[in-house]
Parts: C-alpha cells; structure tokens; sequence
C-alpha cells in the first residue's frame, strides 16, 4: 500500500514536473489527490469549436474515405460512364475529388441556444378585444439577413411584441422558403420515432434531416443532435459518421460531456499515431483524465515513448498485427514502470509480464500476452 | 363606361400613385387573398399595378395568425415618391406599427367591446330569470 501511494505520488509529480511547462493551453495545475478537477477552472483557455487549431484537430479526424463520401445516393437511374485516364489523370482526378470531398465534409456549426425573445413593442389597451386572431407582420426586404428581419405580431388584446423563434422561423420559410425546409417539423424528430430510426443504424439520415430543417442554435436542433450522439456513444457505433461531415460535431460533445472514453477507444482499434494526439492536442483542456492528455501530447521520439496511461494490454489486442512488432519493441522500455488506467488501477510491467494491481482486490493477476514477442 | 387604353394610359400621367389591396386569385370564389400593391389611381383594382409591396391573408391560420408581409424598404420609397396609402394600408400599417394607430382601428375595437359585453351579460340574466322560475 505504502509502495503504491509512493509510485502513484512519484508519477503524479513527474507527469506535473515534466509536462507543465509543454502543457501549452493548460496553465492551471492540479491539485494532490483531485486529478480532474483542475478541468473546471479552465474557462479563460477554454478552446471553442471555432478555433481554427480546433476545426483543424476535427477535420482531421473525421477522415477522407473517398468511398463512403462519394458513395451512390439514390438517384434517377442511368447507366455508369467510363473513362480513360493516363496515371497522371487519375491522380488529378483523385486530388479534386479529395478537394470536393473536403467541402463536402465541412462541419455544421455548434452554438450554444438560442434564448428566447421576449420584447414587447408596445402595449395599446384600447385595442383590446379588436379581433379574434392575431396579425402576423414581416418585413419582405430582400437584402436584409434573416436573423435581422423585423417580424412582430400584434395580438389581440393590444400588445405588439417580437415574434418567437418559431415563429420567426416559420414565417421566414413561408415568405423565403428553403429547399427540404417543412413549415412544422416531420414526425422523425419525436422521441419514439428517433429510437425506432437509430435501431435502424440511420443516424446519419436524421442529422442530415435536422440539418435542414433546424436552425443550429434552436433547442430542437441541439435536443436532435445530442439524443443521437447518446445513442452512438452508448451502442459504440463511431464507424457510421466517420467519413461524414458530423464526426466532428460529436467528438466535440462527447468531449465536452467527459464521456468520450468509447471514442478514443475506437479510434485506438483503428489507427495508433496521428488521429490518437491530434484529439489529445485539441482535448487537453476538456479531457478528464490529464495524465492521458499529456501523456499524448508530448512530442515523441520514435525510440522513446513513455508509459501509456491506458493498460498497454488494450492497446496491444486493438493495434493491427504489423504495428504489434512495433509496439513490443518499445514496450520494454516501461519495464519496470508503474502507470494508472482510467479505472485507478495500476500496471507494472516487467518484460514480458504484466500486473494489474487492484486496490480493491489487491491480488496480482499476470498476464503474460503482452510482449512475448 | 370609360375604359382608358393600355396606350393612353401609358402616358397619362395625371394620375397619382396609390398603396392599396389588390385582390389576387379574383377566379377562387370564398378564399380572399390581397396583395399589397403601387399602382395608379385610375387603374382598376385587380389590374396592372407598377409594383408589389407585400401580401395579406385576410384568413387566420392553424396558428390562428393572419399573415401580413410589408416590403418597408420599397413602402418608404414610394411613400417618398409621394403615393398616398388607402384606408385599410393605413390601418394595417398601423397595427404593424409602422404608422401611428389609425383612429378608425380605436373606434372599430371600442364597438366591438360595446357589442360583446352585453352578450356576454344577456343570456346570464335570462338563465337566472329561469333558474328562479323553475325552483318554486
């Protein structure tokens, strides 16, 4: 027990010594005993969606597969056209569709919501009692932005106030309709009829849907988009917004809602360099975990790659079979190290043999899968 | 009757320019719906006007809102060009509150209350009246 107080206050301060000052963004350090808690004074620093570091980070990891972007969408039927192409050509070819591909994965914004309006214009009791329905008034200028147009609706006891946002929202549609747009929201968006639709894997389908038919900052939009980021998180179906343009959209929330555990995870399984750091370069502030984040973050030489704070042992059965050479090859060199896993429990390796120690256990369970190689 | 010609009328400018109601879809019989429009005086109600400045649906809706649109922008211009607005622009500019309140919107809600509370009044005598009568 002494010994494992004593190794994880060893690591603690070496990961703080070593890693404060290249912390970058992180100027708030933890204190003893609280690892996570420093995540809340970090409000000054906060990165928000629309850093360009940040849009960088998501755009990379939402990924390019030409294949899945460009795959067939429903259309009128016509026979494929075949052309031929030289080397060069094809890979023109290539590059402007990675370029079309780009535009076409580009991020939905993330705002906060909208609040709602609640001006009144004026009041006029003597009107009261005038007419049975309210009067809708818009303004038709053409060159004025949507979110500026003057919408007001005189009620029938005599008050002129401000259109709400759905009002706003539907007389805008009325007067400037927007392709896709309905007047009153289809019946996908209600709670049972989301369920039944995410057990049909097509959560890609309804955000393109609330995409069109919500403005980004209404309630609706944002209640859409989370239910079906809950939903993927919970069934651990990444793979379905991949290549799409919302991937970044839901690493955001998962990150800044702590709970994107089961993405990194499946990232992990996927790919083992570049995606991994850039998320922890973006996340180093809104990640729970800070000796993960700064264990990814720092810049790693190829020979010298510290501890990974996550069980190597996960790492290892998820990495592709010609990475696993190259992840024994530099496992040695944690011999003999002792480092934390998100569930506190600690790993200490020695060659070829790995413990996990459980506090609440306290037995040792070797396993001997990682390294023998 | 005298009918101008599109020819004369062309160049007859005699006249002064008008924002009033056109009615459009004049062919649909019980479904009004206006236009809000600049044309010349003379000119008949639902024919050629110069340009249009909004719309307004005299029916209530689902929401139970009748839907006006104005085209500010262009109102102030032919406003400043000197058009005069008609009787029911000016009220429903004024209800948008675009211009002042019109006095006849005053008057037309004061005779409505007038008409209402009796009504309402009205029949609850009467029941009471009964009420009286039946028990003894």
């Amino acid at each position: 027990m002494a010994a494992l107080g004593a190794a994880r206050r060893l690591l603690r301060s070496f990961s703080r010594g070593k890693h404060a000052p290249k912390g970058g963004r992180v100027s708030v350090r933890c204190s003893t005993g609280t690892p996570c808690s420093g995540a809340q004074d970090k409000d000054a620093a906060k990165p928000q969606f629309t850093d360009p570091a940040v849009q960088d980070v998501l755009g990379r990891i939402t990924g390019l597969d030409l294949q899945k972007v460009f795959r067939p969408v429903k259309e009128e039927l016509k026979p494929p056209t075949y052309k031929l192409m030289t080397d060069e050509q094809l890979a023109q070819a290539v590059a402007s569709a990675t370029e079309q591909a780009r535009k076409l994965l580009q991020m939905p914004p993330v705002l906060p919501e909208r609040k709602p309006i609640d001006d009144v214009l004026s009041e006029e009791k003597i009107l009261d009692g005038m007419d049975d329905a309210k009067y809708a008034f818009t303004d038709i200028t053409y060159d004025i932005p949507h979110r500026e147009r003057f919408i007001v609706v005189r009620e029938p006891n005599g008050i002129l106030r401000k259109a709400t946002w759905e009002e706003r929202d539907r007389l805008v549609q009325v007067y400037f309709p927007k392709v896709g747009r309905k007047l009153s929201a289809p019946l996908i968006f209600k709670e049972e009829n989301l369920k039944m639709v995410f057990s049909q894997d097509r959560h890609e389908d309804v955000l393109d849907l609330c995409l069109v038919q919500f403005e980004p900052d209404s309630s609706d939009y944002i209640r859409v988009h989370a239910a079906t980021y809950e939903d993927l998180d919970k069934h651990g179906k990444y793979e379905l917004l991949r290549s799409t343009r919302h991937f970044g959209g839901m690493a955001w929330y998962l990150l800044n809602a702590r709970r994107a555990d089961g993405l990194i995870v499946d990232m992990l399984k996927r790919e083992l360099s570049t995606p991994r750091r850039s998320l922890s370069g973006r996340a180093t502030s809104s990640w729970p975990c800070r000796r993960t984040s700064s264990w990814l973050l720092r810049a790693v030489p190829n020979d010298r790659i510290p501890p990974p704070p996550i069980p190597p042992i996960e790492i290892y059965k998820f990495i592709k079979d010609e990475q696993k050479a190259a992840f024994c090859s530099f496992a040695p060199q944690w011999k003999g190290s002792c480092f934390f896993t998100s569930t506190q429990d600690v790993i200490h390796v020695e060659g070829d043999k790995s413990f996990v120690l459980s506090e609440s256990n306290k037995q040792t369970n070797p396993n001997k899968e990682l390294c023998t190689c | 009757m005298v009918h101008l010609s599109s020819l004369l009328l062309k160049n007859y400018h005699g006249g002064y320019v008008v924002i009033r109601l056109a009615l459009a879809g004049h062919k649909q019989a019980n479904r009004p719906f206006y236009r809000i429009v600049a044309a010349y005086n003379k000119r008949a109600r639902d024919g050629k006007y110069i340009e249009q400045l909004g719309t307004y649906d005299p029916l209530p809706n689902i929401y139970n809102e009748k839907l006006v649109s104005f085209n500010f922008d262009r109102i102030k211009y032919w406003i400043g060009c000197g058009a005069h607005p008609t009787k029911p622009i000016s009220k429903l500019l004024g209800l948008a509150g675009f211009f002042p309140l019109h006095p006849m919107t005053i008057t037309e809600a004061e005779r409505q209350r007038a008409q209402t509370e009796p009504i309402a009044a009205g029949p609850g005598d009467d029941l009471q009246q009964g009420q009286k009568e039946a028990e003894p």
